[in-house]
């Protein structure tokens, strides 16, 4: 890499870095820290939500899905502008979940089902949360990696991995929403013209139809563009399932409308964010697509997370480079911060909180958040070092989210729209999302069983966690009247 | 069928997000500048 691009990484990271621990002193209370006081307007909420979403963890594992899968991935995009859009039309959950001034979805089981459900769902959600993104250190490392051209044998990676940790966890500490907020609006600003300026450059590069008639050549039609005959029926049913869950149930977008100003605004900002899912999986696929296409269809020869870093290391010009990976690193850093902010605080204001049996100070539970930063920081360095499955990292994603969201979609469904919904059936449905785990891979192996692929493991849970919801709260309905 | 409306979608996604850039960029700056004149 050349001393322009190096310079510019090293000063933009600065920048961030700097920006991030100036703005720490706009931390007032723990609302502030979780929230931003619910002080967002629309335009920032959906920057912001898309600066979150597009980490560099979903453009790596997004254009491994393009290099995998090709133009057939397309759909997985496709499906989650859909879903969102419907949101956005219908208000549909994220109105009313608004509306209850909740600033997190175990406190909405509290409100709805009591205590029991309350602590049981953040436990899930941070199982399954925190387990979903034990691989994002390791992902991040492998993206330096190749795009500095870096050795991949022996402990650099596991030097690299140590590196971006102690930046992710100082920076995240010191800050909170309101350093998310900022650095995802530049994060936001940077990488998207990385973005454009990257798809035009490759489309100049490979001439527009040739794109598609070199494919042609490496493969046929149907492997290239049809997602039934590439993926299968189950796959795009349980794509369509990871669509809702991105938009609604996952903690970290869901912050986004629980910290959004007026509740009227909330439908307007899933409109906007049905664009910002569309393109956050469209143009990284098709810079992976390009990746594979670049190096001759040759996916074998390299580990496919890091054809796209390679590719875009090769073809852009010099300072552009730079620009793109300095916005691909300060990604990295506001997608950790994202979610490491999202998860402690969850563990802090809906388990120890309500374990404790009183209320805790702000400054109290802002202490104990920052510790379980530390702890969950060192969680993904261990994780990233020892896990050994070799599930593409989407398929990873959407296994270990599972055992949160499988539970959780019936709970928040049922609990808003249908009155019989009881604390009973929440608990068991809750705990139903946990049978997803047999889709990982080490776990199928370790049972023996034989699934292709895991996505009807997660469809299957789905199926089974609202059966239980429904006949739980049937055959046990609370004997009190429901508080919401 | 499906490589026209692959082809489609990726012209229409990078309109939009070109569009977008623009519109969220300035109404975000002044918004951000709120948010922290307002603390």
């Amino acid at each position: 890499m050349s001393t322009l691009d190096t310079s510019i990484i090293i000063l933009y990271l600065l920048s961030i870095f700097s920006i991030g621990l100036y703005t720490r002193h706009y931390i007032k209370d723990f609302s502030d820290f979780m929230i931003a006081g619910r002080n967002v307007s629309l335009a920032l909420s959906v920057v912001t939500m898309l600066g979150s979403e597009l980490g560099l963890i979903t453009v790596m594992y997004t254009a491994q899905t393009g290099v995998n899968g090709l133009f057939a991935s397309f759909h997985i995009g496709l499906a989650a502008f859909l879903v969102t859009l419907f949101i956005g039309l219908t208000g549909f959950v994220v109105v009313k979940l608004r509306q209850l001034r909740v600033k997190s979805i175990p406190e909405y089981y509290q409100l709805r089902f009591g205590k029991k459900v309350r602590i049981l769902g953040a436990f899930l959600l941070v199982l399954g949360g925190v387990l979903n993104m034990g691989l994002f250190l390791k992902v991040g490392a492998i993206f330096i990696q190749a795009v500095f051209g870096l050795d991949g044998e022996g402990s650099t990676l596991i030097i690299i991995m140590f590196i971006l940790l102690v930046l992710v966890l100082v920076y995240t500490i010191s800050g909170g929403m309101i350093s998310v907020i900022v650095t995802d609006y530049i994060q936001y600003v940077v990488l998207s013209l990385g973005f454009i300026f990257a798809v035009f450059y490759s489309i100049s590069y490979f001439g527009w139809s040739n794109i598609f008639l070199e494919l042609e050549k490496l493969k046929n039609y149907e492997e290239i563009y049809n997602p039934l005959e590439n993926r299968g029926f189950s796959y795009i049913s349980w794509q369509v399932i990871l669509g809702f869950v991105s938009a609604v149930v996952w903690p970290t977008a869901i912050t986004r409308v629980l910290a959004i100003k007026d509740v009227k605004m909330v439908k307007l900002q899933y409109i906007w964010s049905s664009v910002s899912f569309l393109s956050r999986f469209i143009i990284p696929c098709f810079l992976g697509i390009c990746a594979f296409l670049y190096f001759d269809g040759n996916s074998n020869s390299y580990h496919t997370l890091s054809l796209m870093p390679m590719y875009l290391y090769e073809i852009l010009p010099v300072g552009v480079l730079g620009v793109v990976v300095a916005g691909m690193l300060a990604a990295f850093m506001s997608t950790h911060d994202s979610y490491l902010l999202c998860w402690s605080t969850i563990i802090t204001n809906d388990i120890i909180e309500p374990l404790s049996n009183k209320t805790l100070s702000s400054s109290r539970k802002i202490q104990i958040t920052r510790f379980i930063i530390i702890i969950l920081g060192l969680y993904i360095f261990y994780w990233g070092m020892f896990y050994e499955g070799s599930d593409a990292i989407w398929d990873y994603l959407g296994i270990t989210g599972a055992i949160y969201f499988t539970g959780a979609i019936s709970v928040i469904i049922f609990g808003l729209y249908w009155s019989k919904a009881s604390s009973t059936g929440a608990i068991l449905s809750l705990l139903a999302g946990l049978s997803s785990v047999i889709g990982l891979e080490p776990v199928r192996l370790y049972l023996g069983i034989n699934v292709s692929n895991p996505a009807i493991i997660g469809l299957l849970t789905l199926v089974f966690s609202c059966f239980v919801m429904i006949s739980g709260s049937l055959l046990f309905p609370d004997q009190s009247e429901e508080i919401v | 069928m499906w490589k026209l409306i692959w082809q489609l979608l990726l012209i229409i996604t990078m309109i939009l997000f070109i569009f977008m850039f623009f519109k969220f960029t300035f109404t975000g700056y002044k918004e951000l500048k709120e948010i922290l004149k307002d603390d």
